[in-house]
Parts: structure tokens; C-alpha cells; sequence
């Protein structure tokens, strides 16, 4: 087992919760010591392989087909004539690779491709609605599964400009890349040199998405999940810029609605805009007078303009305290201290601190 | 990735140092322990003193220190030119070369070995190395090393109150330098950057601080333009961070007043005009000067002298059409992926050629 990584050590301690075992046998007429090979799956992934000799181990090595240079790396493991080898991670499925000795031919191997799961699926682009701020600044991506870590997201993803029929490119491409930790959810920025008024990018090249048109956002078929599975349909997404927001959201103008007590019925939450689908889930609490968290789930809503709050447990009479984080933003990347396109003379800085901002309200 | 070599020299003087006063040679490691690091991905690897590899993990949000016991010396190895150089790592990973990227370089400064950090489909991360020109698979189990989470900048106690996972902090450089690994890492939420530095050998500290620079290209002061890659640049005596933005402007910061999470205005001292994004930053030493490389996506490397940026009394707040600040030589080397010094003036690069193939060479600087 030396040599492997420990993202493939985690799939070897699940070796007990879904093992199976495949045996692939492959006769070589070309020597005459007949070696066959076996190969082993766990989680569809080919892990390793077995085959039996006399010869010793040392003189063995595995390519990928039509390749004579260049040996899979990994390592070796013998008992008596039984030997067994580990790559440092699965073999490629659909791949044929050669079994050598001493540079030799000995036989041949495939990795069988296990169709067992579903196409993945694009849950959701954020935001939701189809009509946008011409200065929206980013788009999230959901995925039913991870998605592959090779190819740049960009690849995958067009943009027509309707209005105009021509083809556009609007997003920043960034190396690394924005993923969550899962590798199912994208954040793509809107080029922010072109957002910003009167930069040379948005000068030379004007904002990103333009008031009064139309944008066709494919999502290409052909992206992969991370065990290569395309992703099952094309996806479109059509938007219409509207004219630029470049006002902080305000709290002051949220509007809560407060369920009775007594019961378990949610709490809504009227931002009057749509909000940062991410953030807006993340950076609200609901405290109770002795400023502990009440506890519950949040969900977002009606275009991402309204949140949930179902409590743990019924609400009990008394005065709450909404409490949002600075950084909640719009669409177009205003936050709760700032504006994202504002012209900063020397001496008048970007308010940079974090605050926590509060809106109170009671449960009667 | 960005190292900067005259800053390893002196780091190994300081090194030799501190021995000749510890007898405990090994007092960076003296926290490691040996296991299996968790790492998740690896975004950025840059070496530190005896043979520590800093390992950035964007997925766990972590730097680990690996101590990779390579610290046999050699003065001068072998040059490097290698064809094809995807095809190579995939078929060494039993796989074809759209089933790989490569995610990072990094030389040794002590044994010259280059290593790889290479993302297969699935975003299992293999760290390679090569021996002459055979790769050879680096194990990160059963090793020596140490680990510290990137944390929040704010609010940490805030953070857990719903008990949200930690966010992400895709890190887009990392460095040791003097004493501490430097990080620059994009959060995948709200629009911002951040900057640590983090004192090696871990403990619980981290240091952190928001940055300002003035785009010349773009004419604006901006917060949140995020840091691409940076290097380090001493002036009289002092440390500046040189960072370079996604519109490749160059900006001086004075690192002492990198903590604390303040508020920072750096000193731009260079625009090389928008359309361009840096990738990489080394530097090294000729006859007596230093000069920065910097690698781009849609220019070519640019040499920059040191002497230029730490006599320029350039404070670009104009804006300015075109390039602007210190001067710089262009090299004919242009869709350089990895780049860092392998020895004295010696580059070693990944290179997508006119043909499309990917070259792994060395040259002469």
C-alpha cells in the first residue's frame, strides 16, 4: 500500500462497505509461461492488479497501451509467485494498458467502465431570476455532484448576446479556480475591471452585460464529473440586464414578518431585492434578548429576495435581534458598508471593517 | 512556484546560524509528527529552509510543512528539456494528458529536484518529482510534518455560531520567507482578498492584513483587487512584499506593517497595462545584481532588475494608458505555465509551444 495518496487511503478504508471484486483474465499466447491478470475494484474504481510468475517482480513494470518509455507508477507486492500492484491511483476506466517484463511484452488489460451512476445535473444558477443589474458581478453554479478539476470551468460555459447575436465573453478566468470544498459549487466573477466605472477595461471594453440585452448562457454538455461522466443535457440560462444597481443594501428597508408564540412557524424576511444566494444564508442569525442564537434552518426564497426561518423549537414570546454581517452583498457586489464601484480619492478610504448590523423585532 | 532564491540564501546563512548556536539542528521540525497528512488538494508548493515543502491546500484551507528529507546538496544538475511533458506525467499516472493538470512547480533549493503538484480528474492531488528525467511519485504517507489552518480574518467566534463549514480560501500564491510562509488566497463568497503571514514554525499565530493599491491602468484605488502572485524585495535594509495583481500592476508593501488586519496602501511601482494576468514570480542573482522574472498569461516573461524597484521613486497614482513605472526586458519565453529557478541563472519552465505541446526546459537567464 505504499505510495498511495491518502484520498485513495480513504476509499481503501471503505474497502468493507461496498467491495467488489472483478476478475478480468486475459490469456498471452505470446509467451509461453501463460500469465493472466486480475483486476481489482473497489467503488467501481481498478485499484489494483494480481497476476502470478515465476520470474521476479523486479523485472515487471505496467504501461498505458503503446507506450514503452514511460511506467505506470506504483508499487509492487509479492507473496511467493502471487504478485500484486498498486497505482498511485485507479487505472483510467475504457484505458488498455501492457503488463512488461524486462521491456517485453507479457499481456494485456482493460478497465472496465461501470456505468452506475446518473448523468450529474446542474441544480441551480444563481442568481435565479432572469433579469440582472447590468453590473452584476458573479453567478453561482450548483452541481449535484463534484465536478471534474482539470479542464477550466470556462470551457464549458458560452454566452451569446442575443440583442446583438454575437458571442461574448464575460467572466473573469481565474487560476485556481472558485469551487467549495465539494467541487460542486462555481463562483464565477463577472470581470470586475469592466464593472468598474470608467476603468481602462471598462472603457476599452465596456461592461461585461449591457442594459436592455438579452444573454444565452449555455452550459455545455460535454463538462464532466469527476468520474468523467458528461453532464446529461445542455443547460441555458437567459437573462436581461437592467440598469446598474449602485446602492448598499439597507437594512432599514428589510421588512420582517414575525410568526406568533407558541408555534414553529417560520420567520420571513423581505430583503426588497435579490441578494448574494450564498451569503444571504450564511450571515443572518436570529437572537433571542439573552443574545443567543435560536436555533433552526434558513432557507432563501422567491428569487433569492425573501429568507426562511424555521426554528428548532416554537418560538417564545419576547424581542429578537436580526443580527447581518457587513459583507452580505447584492448582485452587484454592494455590501452592507460599501459600494463595489466607487471612485476613492487618497485620504477617503473604502470603509473596510467588518460590522455586524441588527434589526430588532418581537414575537407576541 | 515564487521563490526567491537570494532570500533562501540568506535564510540558509541565518540557518547555519542559528545551528551554530542550537545544537538542536532540527528545531523546525521539532513539532512535527509523522502520519498522513489529510491534503485535499494542492494548490501551491514553495520550499522552505532544509528541505521543507510548504504544501497550500485551497479544499482544507491548510499549509502544511513536509519535510521531505531531500537535502543532499548539489551545486549544478543536469538541463532539462523534456517534450511532451503532460503525456509523460499522465502515462506515469496510467492515464492520458486530458485527464491531468499540473498545478504547481517547485525547486528544491538544496538538492536542485523539481517537484510537480499534479490534479488528476477526480482532484486527487499527486506530488511528483523528477529523477534526471524519470518522475518519480512523492508519498505523503508515513511523513514528517506540521499543519496550520487558514483561519477566518474575522469573526471567528461569529462563524461558528450556525456552525457553518470553514469557507474556502482558494489560495493563489504562497512563499516562505524569513521565518514565515505568505499567503495570498480569493474567498469563493464575497469579493475579497486576504493576505496572511504565518510565523513557521506553526503555532497558533497568524497574521493578517487588507491591502489598497492604486491601478494605474485602471485609475482607481481599489480594496479588493485580488493578489495574482508576489515576491519579496529587500530596500535599505527593509522587506517589502511585491505583489502583482490581476491586471499585473507592481506593488510595494512594507511588510512590517503587514499584521493585524490593517489596512494597507502599497506603492505601485510598475503597470504593465490591462489585458494580462501575471502567474508566476521568481528571482535570482547575475554578477552581482538580482532580477525578477515574472511570467504572464498573455505576455511574454518579463525581467525586471531589482536595483529599478528599490531606487524607483515612482508612486504611480495617474492613471496611465499604457505601461508605465519601472522598466522591464521582455524574454522571448511566452506561454510559460511554471516557472522557477533551478540553479544559479538557470530557469526551469513549463512551456505550451506554438505546436501545443507542453515542454518542460531549462535555459539559461
Amino acid at each position: 500500500m505504499n505510495g498511495y495518496n491518502t484520498h485513495f487511503n480513504k476509499k481503501m478504508d471503505n474497502i468493507m462497505l461496498a467491495f467488489f471484486y472483478v476478475i478480468m483474465i486475459f490469456g498471452c499466447e505470446k509467451n509461453q509461461n501463460k500469465i493472466t491478470v486480475s483486476v481489482d475494484y473497489i467503488n467501481t474504481k481498478a485499484v489494483s492488479i494480481g497476476f502470478e510468475s515465476i520470474k521476479s517482480v523486479g523485472g515487471f513494470n505496467v504501461f498505458v497501451e503503446g507506450n514503452k518509455d514511460i511506467p505506470v507508477l506504483g508499487d509492487f507486492t509479492s507473496k511467493g509467485d502471487k504478485h500484486t500492484f498498486f497505482s498511485i491511483i485507479p487505472f483510467a476506466a475504457n484505458q488498455n494498458y501492457e503488463l512488461r517484463y524486462d521491456q517485453e511484452f507479457v499481456t494485456q488489460f482493460t478497465i472496465e467502465k461501470f456505468n452506475v451512476e446518473d448523468a450529474p445535473e446542474l441544480l441551480a444558477i444563481y442568481p435565479s431570476k432572469d433579469t440582472v443589474p447590468e453590473n452584476l458581478l458573479k453567478m453561482y453554479f450548483i452541481f449535484s455532484r463534484p465536478m471534474q478539476e482539470v479542464e477550466s470551468a470556462l470551457n464549458f460555459i458560452t454566452i451569446t448576446n442575443t440583442t446583438t447575436d454575437t458571442e461574448e465573453s464575460i467572466f473573469l478566468k481565474l487560476e485556481p479556480e472558485l469551487w467549495n470544498r465539494e467541487h460542486t459549487q462555481l463562483t464565477l466573477w463577472l470581470d470586475p475591471g469592466r464593472i468598474k466605472t470608467d476603468l481602462i477595461p471598462n472603457k476599452e471594453k465596456g461592461l461585461p452585460i449591457v442594459r436592455v440585452n438579452t444573454y444565452e448562457i449555455k452550459i455545455l454538455e460535454s463538462w464532466k464529473d469527476y468520474n468523467g461522466n458528461n453532464l446529461g443535457k445542455e443547460y441555458t440560462k437567459t437573462v436581461y440586464a437592467l440598469p446598474g444597481d449602485y446602492h448598499k443594501p439597507i437594512l432599514a428597508d428589510w421588512e420582517i414578518s414575525s410568526p406568533k408564540s407558541n408555534t414553529a412557524h417560520p420567520l420571513y424576511i423581505y430583503f426588497n431585492e435579490s441578494l448574494d444566494a450564498i451569503l444571504a444564508k450564511e450571515v443572518i442569525y436570529i437572537l433571542n434578548s439573552d443574545k443567543e442564537v435560536v436555533a433552526g434552518t434558513y432557507k432563501l426564497t422567491n428569487k433569492e429576495t425573501v429568507v426562511e426561518f424555521y426554528p428548532k423549537s416554537n418560538w417564545e414570546k419576547g424581542n429578537y435581534i436580526l443580527e447581518v454581517e457587513s459583507k452580505l452583498e447584492d448582485l452587484a457586489g454592494n455590501n452592507l458598508n460599501h459600494l463595489f464601484d466607487v471612485d476613492l480619492k487618497e485620504g477617503h478610504n473604502q470603509d473596510d471593517t467588518f460590522t455586524i448590523t441588527t434589526l430588532n423585532f418581537a414575537v407576541n | 512556484m515564487k521563490k526567491i532564491i537570494f532570500v533562501f540564501a540568506l535564510c540558509i546563512v541565518a540557518g547555519l546560524g542559528i545551528s551554530a548556536i542550537n545544537p538542536d539542528k532540527n528545531s523546525l521540525t521539532e513539532n512535527f509528527i509523522v502520519g498522513t497528512p489529510d491534503i485535499a488538494s494542492v494548490n501551491a508548493l514553495s520550499f522552505g529552509p532544509d528541505g521543507i515543502l510548504f504544501i497550500g491546500d485551497s479544499k482544507n484551507a491548510t499549509i502544511y510543512a513536509v519535510d521531505t528529507k531531500d537535502v543532499e546538496s548539489v551545486e549544478s544538475p543536469e538541463k532539462i528539456n523534456i517534450g511532451d511533458f503532460d503525456t509523460k506525467i499522465a502515462a506515469s499516472l496510467g492515464t492520458t494528458a486530458d485527464n491531468i493538470k499540473i498545478t504547481d512547480m517547485a525547486v528544491n533549493p538544496i538538492s536542485k529536484t523539481v517537484y510537480i503538484s499534479v490534479s488528476v480528474l477526480d482532484g486527487t492531488p499527486i506530488l511528483l518529482k523528477l529523477n534526471g528525467e524519470a518522475l518519480e511519485h512523492v508519498s505523503l504517507s508515513n511523513v514528517s510534518y506540521s499543519k496550520i489552518a487558514l483561519k477566518d480574518a474575522v469573526t471567528a467566534e461569529t462563524k461558528d455560531r450556525r456552525g457553518r463549514s470553514q469557507r474556502v480560501w482558494a489560495i493563489s500564491d504562497m512563499q516562505y520567507h524569513n521565518g514565515k510562509v505568505m499567503v495570498s488566497g480569493l474567498s469563493n463568497k464575497e469579493f475579497s482578498s486576504t493576505f496572511r503571514s504565518i510565523p513557521f514554525p506553526f503555532t497558533d499565530s497568524q497574521e493578517y492584513a487588507s491591502l489598497e493599491v492604486y491601478h494605474a491602468a485602471h485609475g482607481r484605488y481599489e480594496t479588493y483587487a485580488p493578489i495574482k502572485t508576489f515576491g519579496v524585495v529587500a530596500i535599505s535594509g527593509k522587506d517589502y512584499l511585491m505583489a502583482s495583481y490581476t491586471c499585473t500592476p507592481l506593488v510595494l508593501f512594507p511588510m512590517d506593517e503587514l499584521k493585524g488586519g490593517k489596512h494597507i496602501k502599497g506603492r505601485t511601482v510598475a503597470e504593465f497595462g490591462y489585458g494580462n494576468s501575471p502567474l508566476d514570480i521568481v528571482s535570482y542573482q547575475k554578477d552581482g545584481a538580482t532580477y525578477f522574472l515574472m511570467s504572464n498569461t498573455n505576455r511574454p516573461v518579463m525581467r525586471i532588475n531589482y536595483d529599478d524597484i528599490a531606487n524607483s521613486k515612482d508612486d504611480i497614482t495617474e492613471r496611465v494608458e499604457e505601461v508605465e513605472g519601472v522598466p522591464y526586458f521582455s524574454l522571448p519565453l511566452v506561454n510559460v505555465q511554471q516557472m522557477d529557478v533551478l540553479f544559479d541563472n538557470n530557469l526551469i519552465y513549463v512551456q505550451r509551444t506554438s505546436s501545443g505541446e507542453l515542454v518542460l526546459r531549462t535555459r539559461g537567464i
